[in-house]
């Protein structure tokens, strides 16, 4: 569960704080599927990025299964990242000396995990999204909808309790974009996993359990609901 | 992340970037490998002219001269003395003389140095018969010339000629080191028959090894020097000052070699300077290598931040891939200026042998300081990667992110 209270973030542009968040207080159960939107500027991707402590907040609270990350330091928070998170960013961004499957396997490796096990961990990853025969290949030899579904691997590899996306399927013809998200609500209904979702596109909403908008830095709606099925 | 895969993760990234990765680690085997090489030059011109100048066992034998009467004085007495002192485990006396000398048959003499001693002086002093045999030390009617005196008397083209000879030679004795009698200055002993028995090539200058016997049977009770053999050369030392404070002064063929050592040193560090701009330049581009690296990779970084990599691991990732280069390179370049001395070595050997000159090794390396090159080459290569790997923790993946 991810508690925010309160939650503001300032940044200082020349010499002028700017307000990105100003006061936002949300709460993302267990096992639910969220959905953050709002028009492009209005501050989800930094109230994102704070909920999983790459932003710390100018003040207010975020808290992860009872933990108050406000208060932790980088590496603490890094580590929450590595056992708690999967991310998974609008551009798959990949260490491009490494293969597809040596990528999969760099948050398990990053976990402390031995490479045996990661690389077995990860190969097994890549067969259930279909992309076991890349594994050798490098990532950017892949299209963008392969590349993608890496990216998908390599944020659940690690078996997260709560997998992030920001616009996952912005870079995706529609075709991709439903798979991608038949496989969210599968992970999500099926795997209990929480979902939690920046879109921009309207349509995805009847697919969230609660939907999260926000305008000029604070929530302007917040709905629960029965997310429907696809 | 374990180291293992860390390592791994560092080889990657330079292996993926070869061309680059193996210039930077050609730099740095260039600059480790100019200062091997000119060094080891130092190194092994001083050994050679230290091997000149003495030999390893001369490093326990001190020479000591007899310095003004009466305490300065080499008798019977401070000979005992001598042997007295901890340590010393040989006292040989000298007595240099001046002399003349002419073939048995044959009217013109010729000045020579005539030095009464006994036969374990010779291996004292570590000089070798290259013909004949040692003087049996009760004789008195048998000596060794050198070569130059052989020369001098005439057996320029066949020096061995010289053995078996009959000599006459006048032996000059100062009064300083005969018993006392009624004659004022120098005595001249004259025509003392000798046969040559032995030749050594030893000196430039004409000297006669005779036996002690022979100049103490013509009054000579004291001596010129003594040559003192220590148990071990760290107590040449102790035993010096022993025998300093007792009036006389020492020579030891060490402060000769410290000498010599103290200008190597300089010469060293000054081709090891030359080297070291290489190296230098080799640094610098390391440095620059390091630093467009983690720009190219900086959303690389970011990512990896992203997905819970913490500062010191991010650290670890790119300082070892500059300690990867260290490595490399003070291997390789260890390597190569050792290898490239070897092989001069070997011309230079091809050419002494085929001129019929001695061989010698002018290129020389200590294993300590091959050691020391690659450890430095190791350090270097981790002082090059420390502003780029903090720069690395430093970065803001959310600020990553968004750079193109």
């Amino acid at each position: 569960m991810i508690v925010a209270k309160d939650v503001k973030k300032d940044f200082i542009i020349g010499k002028e704080p700017y307000h990105v968040l100003r006061g936002l207080s949300a709460t993302i159960y267990e096992a639910e599927f969220a959905i953050i939107y709002g028009p492009s500027g209005s501050g989800k991707s930094t109230f994102l990025n704070t909920l999983i402590g790459l932003e710390t907040p100018s003040s207010g609270q975020v808290t992860v299964d009872g933990i108050n990350i406000s208060v932790m330091n980088e590496d603490q928070r890094s580590d929450l990242r590595a056992k708690r998170f999967g991310v998974v960013s609008q551009q798959p961004i990949w260490v491009k000396a490494l293969t597809v499957l040596e990528n999969v396997a760099m948050p398990l490796l990053i976990a402390n995990i031995r490479e045996k096990a990661a690389y077995e961990k990860a190969a097994e990853t890549l067969k259930t999204v279909g992309l076991f025969d890349w594994a050798k290949h490098k990532p950017t030899e892949l299209s963008g909808g392969q590349q993608q579904r890496v990216n998908f691997a390599r944020s659940l590899v690690n078996d997260p309790h709560i997998l992030v996306l920001d616009e996952p399927t912005g870079n995706l013809d529609s075709t991709s974009a439903l798979q991608v998200l038949k496989l969210l609500q599968e992970l999500n209904r099926q795997h209990k996993r929480t979902i939690l979702m920046i879109t921009h596109n309207l349509e995805y909403l009847p697919l969230g359990d609660r939907l999260i908008e926000i305008r000029d830095g604070l929530i302007q709606k917040q709905v629960e609901q029965k997310g429907m099925a696809i | 992340m374990r180291i293992a895969s860390l390592l791994r993760f560092s080889w990657k990234n330079l292996w993926v970037h070869r061309l680059r990765s193996l210039l930077t680690i050609g730099g740095v085997v260039i600059g480790v490998g100019a200062i091997v090489f000119l060094v080891s030059l130092g190194f092994g011109l001083e050994r050679v002219v230290t091997s000149q100048v003495a030999n390893f066992s001369a490093f326990s034998i001190i020479d000591v001269p007899a310095a003004n009467p009466p305490s300065g004085k080499i008798d019977a007495k401070s000979i005992e003395r001598a042997r007295a002192i901890p340590h010393i485990t040989e006292v040989e006396r000298i007595v240099d003389l001046a002399g003349r000398v002419r073939l048995a048959n044959q009217n013109s003499t010729n000045e020579t140095v005539v030095v009464g001693v006994t036969p374990k002086y010779f291996d004292l002093a570590n000089i070798a018969l290259t013909g004949g045999s040692m003087f049996n030390a009760d004789s008195s009617d048998q000596v060794i010339v050198n070569e130059a005196l052989a020369k001098m008397l005439g057996f320029e083209e066949n020096v061995s000629g010289m053995l078996n000879q009959d000599l006459l030679v006048d032996l000059i004795i100062a009064k300083s080191i005969r018993a006392s009698d009624d004659t004022e200055g120098p005595l001249v002993k004259e025509n003392i028959p000798l046969k040559v028995i032995g030749i050594i090539n030893e000196s430039t200058n004409p000297v006669m090894y005779v036996p002690q016997k022979l100049s103490d049977a013509q009054g000579v009770i004291n001596s010129t020097s003594m040559k003192i053999k220590i148990d071990d050369k760290i107590n040449v030392a102790t035993v010096r000052k022993q025998i300093e404070n007792s009036g006389f002064a020492t020579e030891y063929v060490g402060d000769t070699v410290d000498q010599i050592t103290s200008v190597f040193s300089i010469f060293r560090l000054i081709l090891g300077g030359f080297g070291l701009i290489a190296l230098v330049v080799a640094a610098i581009g390391t440095f620059n290598t390091l630093t467009i690296s983690l720009m190219e990779r900086i959303r690389e970084v970011a990512l990896l931040k992203m997905l819970g990599m913490k500062r010191g691991d991010v650290f670890r990732l790119f300082i070892g891939e500059s300690i990867t280069i260290g490595i490399l390179g003070g291997f390789l370049g260890a390597g190569g200026g050792i290898g490239i001395g070897a092989v001069a070595n070997l011309l230079i050997a091809r050419m002494a042998s085929q001129s019929g000159a001695d061989v010698v090794q002018i290129f020389y390396t200590p294993t300590n300081f091959m050691i020391y090159m690659v450890v430095g080459a190791i350090v270097v290569g981790f002082i090059t990667g420390l502003y780029p790997s903090y720069r690395a923790i430093k970065t803001n993946p959310l600020d990553a992110l968004r750079y193109e």
